[in-house]
């Protein structure tokens, strides 16, 4: 497989290919993440706590993807001078999320459900979250680029915009229903 | 350089991981069925008569410092401050052992559920050598024990 | 051999300008200066996808099927095509 795939397949899958992957993708990390008690109650954040029903850890996922679909949606259509397909931007964003399953993918293995803080288990999960972190933004990244057909200043400072927005709105609605 | 980096990462998690060796999970097997009893009985008890208008009378179960701590008064204001946020205790169920090795004490987690919160809370409770109660807390559920 | 119409001057990379027509059947030659129609000053890949794009009439969705890229990429591609034909316009002008 070309690197560039891993960083923005985004050339070859986009629409409603891009979006049926991501379902899977979202629908298994969430399945996942309920089993391991993983939350990502933020679009950067990571918590461990089996404490909660499938519906909370689904509606965090959705919020994540959701909200930050919609900003980037947004910022598209006051700053692109091309004609973008909301269809595009909600799947290939939903897309560049699967890398997020390595978390609760590791935390099946027993050694990692439960364990003290500052331990090397702990900095063991996240290391692999951050790699899965880094992964995703880039691929978010380049799902907005290539979406949204944007560049240079315009795609960077709206892409930090919409990320805060995001981060900001998918608390809120944690905050709202714990 | 590779081996240096190599050797440096091994030894800052053997460091990392000194801090967290003092702490065990217990598994099944290990647990002491009668402590659990003795925590769960005291985090029940403790809940419901406070959750009924009541306060908790300690005889000698616990330490003298959690009896200094949880005075009458204080047992009230905190139990309001947790009705609150998270609402009124309904239930509680074992979840985990730990024990630590320095001291002997066993660290019982049990999971709560209050009827304003969607999430568990964990009940922490804390035995000593002669099982007595030397913790209690009430917090969100963590995975990671701190 | 597939020989390809120049469009800069190798000397000073101006835009070069048609000076003389030759007809093969009659062996008249025209000369005057004349522009290069904007299509022909574009890159070979360029006029490539315009020729296919209007072949596929001007369907985005099959064009992207065809070069097995996504639609937002053709789009992409197609509006950079749009931003260049403009900018020759502009110089024309």
């Amino acid at each position: 497989m070309r690197s560039s795939n891993l960083y923005n397949p985004f050339n070859r899958i986009a629409g409603f290919k891009s979006l049926i992957i991501g379902l899977v993708g979202l629908l298994i990390t969430t399945y996942l993440a309920f089993k391991t008690g993983t939350h990502f109650n933020g679009l950067i954040n990571i918590n461990f706590a089996k404490d909660s029903d499938y519906w909370l850890f689904f509606t965090e996922n959705l919020s994540n993807w959701l909200f930050i679909s919609t900003f980037m949606y947004t910022s598209g259509l006051i700053l692109s001078k091309s004609k973008i397909r909301v269809i595009d931007i909600f799947g290939t964003i939903l897309l560049s999320r699967i890398p997020l399953i390595i978390a609760p993918l590791i935390r099946l293995i027993p050694l990692f459900q439960s364990f003290v803080i500052q331990s090397w288990q702990m900095y063991f999960v996240i290391g692999f979250y951050l790699v899965s972190l880094i992964w995703t933004t880039i691929l978010l990244f380049n799902a907005f680029k290539i979406s949204c057909n944007l560049k240079n200043e315009r795609l960077i400072i709206s892409f930090i915009i919409s990320m805060i927005l995001s981060e900001i709105c998918t608390k809120l609605v944690i905050i709202l229903i714990t | 350089m590779k081996s240096i980096t190599l050797i440096f990462g091994v030894c800052i998690l053997c460091y990392l991981n000194s801090c967290s060796q003092d702490f065990k999970k217990l598994d099944d097997s290990e647990v002491d069925k009668n402590k659990v009893k003795i925590a769960q009985d005291f985090a029940s008890n403790y809940l419901t008569k406070l959750k009924n208008g009541e306060v908790y009378k300690f005889q000698d179960e616990a330490i003298d410092a959690i009896k200094n701590q949880l005075t009458e008064e204080n047992q009230k204001i905190v139990y309001q401050e947790l009705k609150d946020k998270f609402g009124d205790f309904q239930s509680l169920e074992y979840a985990e052992t730990w024990a630590q090795s320095s001291s002997k004490l066993q660290i019982i987690r049990f999971k709560g559920t209050f009827d304003k919160s969607n999430k568990k809370l964990e009940i922490r409770v804390v035995l000593n050598e002669s099982d007595k109660i030397a913790g209690f807390w009430i917090r969100p559920w963590s995975d990671m024990l701190n | 051999m597939n020989k390809r119409l120049p469009l800069k001057c190798p000397s000073c990379e101006n835009i070069l300008q048609v000076k003389q027509l030759h007809c093969e059947k009659c062996e008249t030659e025209v000369t005057g200066l004349y522009s290069l129609p904007i299509i022909s000053q574009l890159s070979t890949e360029d006029q490539k996808f315009i020729l296919d794009f209007v072949k596929v009439s001007g369907s985005l969705k099959i064009m992207a099927q065809n070069m097995k890229l996504s639609y937002p990429t053709v789009r992409n591609r197609l509006d950079e095509i749009i931003n260049r034909i403009n900018n020759l316009d502009t110089d024309e002008k």
